[in-house]
């Protein structure tokens, strides 16, 4: 799993989800977290502990595991569950889903006209250099309409909070974001292992994510598509670390999962192969990234894709989703002109906030930075998954040398971030429950049809104390996402 | 020179090969000193050839062919005239900003040695046209040009220290030092229709094109030594090798293939560079 925190020291005052407030606990929990909060307390002791072994027994039975890249020990791994839900009050959730709708609206127009007429180059709003000469940039793509001007269909956006009013947006994900299997299963699990406490809240399902996502991937068909569209996910196979989730996927839309060597292309049109001889493919929801989807317009010793995918979707006969090319738009560089494309485009002031960022290629900035290594969050422009970032305060002198090495030598490849206080939400360990950083990625669908959104997303947990990186890679958790029927403040 | 040109290429596939999807960059387009007169490219057996044009403006074939296939055979042929223009590239249409042709990509990052040389080699030279001629001297000089084509073209680092390259692998590593001086370049493939002089064994020819303010575009062959003069037939361009490749073939069954190509060059009237000399 590719997943991106920067995140905040314990030492400073932050917002906790249960508690509110800043370091100085209050006695008084937040309204919204009011059962939750009785539930703790009346819980027996070893109720926890219980259902924590529970949840990773029914884990590991289901099979739902991520490999770790670089680590032989734990090819195949749990993330670990955390029993405790993070809640959300109806008010809130709205506030942040017209703000999800509004950003993925932008990236939608900013990747069209990137391709297109590049207005927004010409305009001087984002230098041409950090589009065109940006490693998921398709000079493929470029002058080619994508089926229905939609790009990044399936789009995850990583928001954190640091007070109850706002939300700001860590990162956008629009290449092939994953973890809704987790955002699903994590729902299962929680009505099975609290099922009163579950029945106490009225919250808002997630379950329908599979028929938004279905429709959603229908609505993108090909124009000329004759009657009910075929949908297959593409997989790069088992030794991917989301391979769990691309087979759930399959299997809760009830279409076929197809490595590359199940999927054959002739004079421009895909089909997949079948016992029952071929068959015509519609729309790939593809988890292969774009180097390796087709080895006679990529990289030529790519096996995971198909040879002539390319061809057959610059034709119009097929339907990427997530579409070429769309990278540009996530990248971490681009990210901190975010404000200016949401205004380019909608006119509208950005509604969800943007993590102040130094970007290192600018002199000032650079300056800035080599000289507060030691409190802010650096991050190579192209990384991911928490791989190759330096987290300031927690660092060791010799690893802000080697950044200050990197960062002066390539200074175009990092941007910078304050350290946020990441706001807590209670979290059970064997020892008791004790406060972690959280994040929350909800899962963005744009169809031809317009957006979709389930209530809800994935929560993610830093487990370890003061830790601010919550990737799954790095000994991140999960939390089942409750957004209540009822608003923050009604008990 | 105005000629008539025949490239054939013969594939022979020991072991039969079933779902093969090829892509042909093989028809030159027109500018101020190329004319295409006729273009046809074919293919045997027989299949539906597609003709379209790709992002940077080349016209590009495909096809697929379903196989069983021990053998097949590609034909492109036409009637041009070429002019010498000194390697200046005029009248194109230009799809990309010069940022694109800036861009690092793998075959192409110039890496510590390469870019060392480049530089030490420039030291004293500030004009840019004058930069890219002692460029393509240099790599010329250094760099022993060997006319047998390996599989896919090694990196251009890698082609540097081992001082020696084919023609394409040559234009990649002029395009990753030029780029890497922050001067726009793309690789171009195409054919020497002078062939046999310069003791090339395949037809296929490939060298640079490198943006010189404010004259455009002009050529550069460091494989050799010189610009393109009107026996350089331009059939393609791209950001390296595998964006303008003449052909890409991928087939379901891994088959191992061999290749036979030749070039054929009815010349109305002699090139510029036969009379020079």
């Amino acid at each position: 799993m590719t997943f991106q925190k920067a995140i905040a020291p314990m030492t400073a005052p932050c917002f906790d989800e249960m508690n509110g407030g800043g370091s100085e606990s209050p006695s008084e929990p937040r309204a919204l977290y009011g059962r939750i909060a009785r539930w703790l307390e009346n819980a027996p002791r070893g109720l926890l502990e219980s259902r924590r072994q529970q949840a990773e027994m029914l884990f590991r039975r289901i099979g739902i595991t991520f490999a770790v890249y670089g680590d032989k020990e734990a090819a195949e791994r749990l993330i670990p569950f955390d029993i405790i839900p993070r809640l959300l009050g109806h008010d809130e959730w709205r506030r942040l889903e017209v703000g999800l709708i509004q950003r993925v609206k932008a990236l939608n127009m900013f990747l069209t006209d990137v391709y297109g007429a590049q207005e927004i180059i010409r305009a001087g709003v984002v230098p041409a250099g950090l589009v065109l000469r940006n490693p998921a940039y398709r000079p493929e793509l470029q002058g080619r309409r994508v089926p229905h001007d939609i790009w990044t269909h399936i789009a995850g956006i990583d928001v954190i909070r640091v007070d109850g009013e706002d939300f700001y947006v860590l990162e956008d994900n629009c290449r092939t974001p994953s973890g809704v299997s987790y955002m699903l299963e994590n729902r299962e699990m929680m009505i099975r292992l609290a099922p009163d406490l579950f029945a106490d809240h009225r919250v808002l399902p997630v379950e329908n994510y599979p028929d938004a996502l279905l429709a959603s991937l229908r609505s993108v068909a090909p124009p000329h598509c004759p009657g009910e569209p075929n949908i297959v996910v593409l997989t790069p196979g088992q030794f991917n670390s989301a391979y769990y989730e691309h087979s759930f996927l399959a299997d809760k839309l009830g279409v076929e999962l197809v490595e590359g060597r199940d999927l054959a292309v002739r004079d421009d049109v895909v089909y997949m192969r079948t016992t029952e001889g071929l068959k015509r493919v519609d729309v790939i929801y593809r988890r292969v990234d774009d180097d390796f989807l087709d080895p006679l317009a990529f990289r030529a010793d790519s096996v995971l894709g198909a040879a002539g995918l390319m061809g057959a979707y610059l034709a119009g006969n097929v339907t990427l989703a997530n579409a070429v090319g769309a990278g540009v738009a996530d990248d971490k560089a681009i990210y901190t002109y975010m404000p200016e494309i949401i205004r380019f485009y909608l006119g509208e002031e950005p509604k969800l906030k943007n993590v102040a960022t130094w970007r290192c290629r600018e002199p000032d900035a650079l300056k800035y930075v080599l000289d507060h290594l030691h409190e802010l969050v650096v991050k190579e422009v192209n990384g991911s998954g928490g791989y190759g970032m330096l987290v300031g305060p927690h660092a060791s002198k010799e690893q802000i040398e080697a950044f200050r090495q990197k960062l002066t030598s390539a200074p175009e490849g990092f941007i910078a971030q304050p350290t946020l206080s990441l706001s807590t939400c209670p979290t059970s360990f064997p020892g008791g429950v004790a406060p972690r950083h959280v994040d929350l990625r909800p899962f963005v669908l744009s169809g031809a049809d317009g957006v979709r959104i389930v209530p809800g997303g994935l929560t993610r947990v830093a487990l370890k104390e003061g830790s601010l990186v919550v990737n799954s890679s790095q000994g991140g958790g999960t939390k089942d996402t409750w957004v209540l029927e009822t608003d923050a403040a009604t008990q | 020179m105005r000629a008539s040109v025949q490239f054939q290429l013969q594939v022979y596939f020991p072991e039969p090969v079933r779902g093969l999807n090829q892509i042909f960059r093989l028809t030159p387009r027109g500018f101020d000193s190329q004319e295409v007169r006729e273009w046809r490219v074919d293919v045997l057996p027989d299949a539906t050839l597609r003709r379209g044009e790709d992002a940077f403006g080349n016209v590009v074939h495909s096809c697929s062919h379903d196989g069983p296939l021990d053998s097949l055979t590609v034909m492109a042929e036409g009637l041009i005239e070429t002019h010498d223009a000194a390697g200046v590239v005029r009248g194109l249409v230009e799809k990309f900003p010069l940022d694109v042709f800036l861009r690092d990509a793998p075959a192409t990052h110039a890496g510590g040695e390469l870019a060392a040389f480049a530089r030490d080699a420039l030291a004293k030279e500030a004009d840019p046209l004058g930069r890219m001629h002692i460029l393509m001297g240099a790599l010329h000089k250094t760099l022993t040009f060997a006319a047998e084509e390996t599989e896919a073209p090694r990196p251009a680092p890698e082609v540097f220290s081992a001082r020696a390259g084919s023609a394409r692998e040559l234009a990649q590593v002029f395009v990753a030092a030029a780029r890497d001086l922050n001067v726009p370049a793309r690789f171009v493939s195409g054919f020497y229709l002078g062939v046999g002089d310069v003791g090339e064994a395949s037809p296929h020819h490939a060298w640079a094109e490198a943006f010189v303010d404010p004259i455009g575009w002009i050529g550069f062959d460091p494989a050799l030594g010189f610009c393109p003069r009107d026996a350089h037939l331009r059939l393609a361009t791209g950001l390296d090798y595998f964006g303008a490749a003449p052909r890409r073939a991928v087939c379901l069954t891994t088959g191992r293939e061999d290749r036979r190509a030749a070039l054929n060059v009815d010349a109305g009237r002699q090139a510029s560079w036969q009379f020079q000399q």
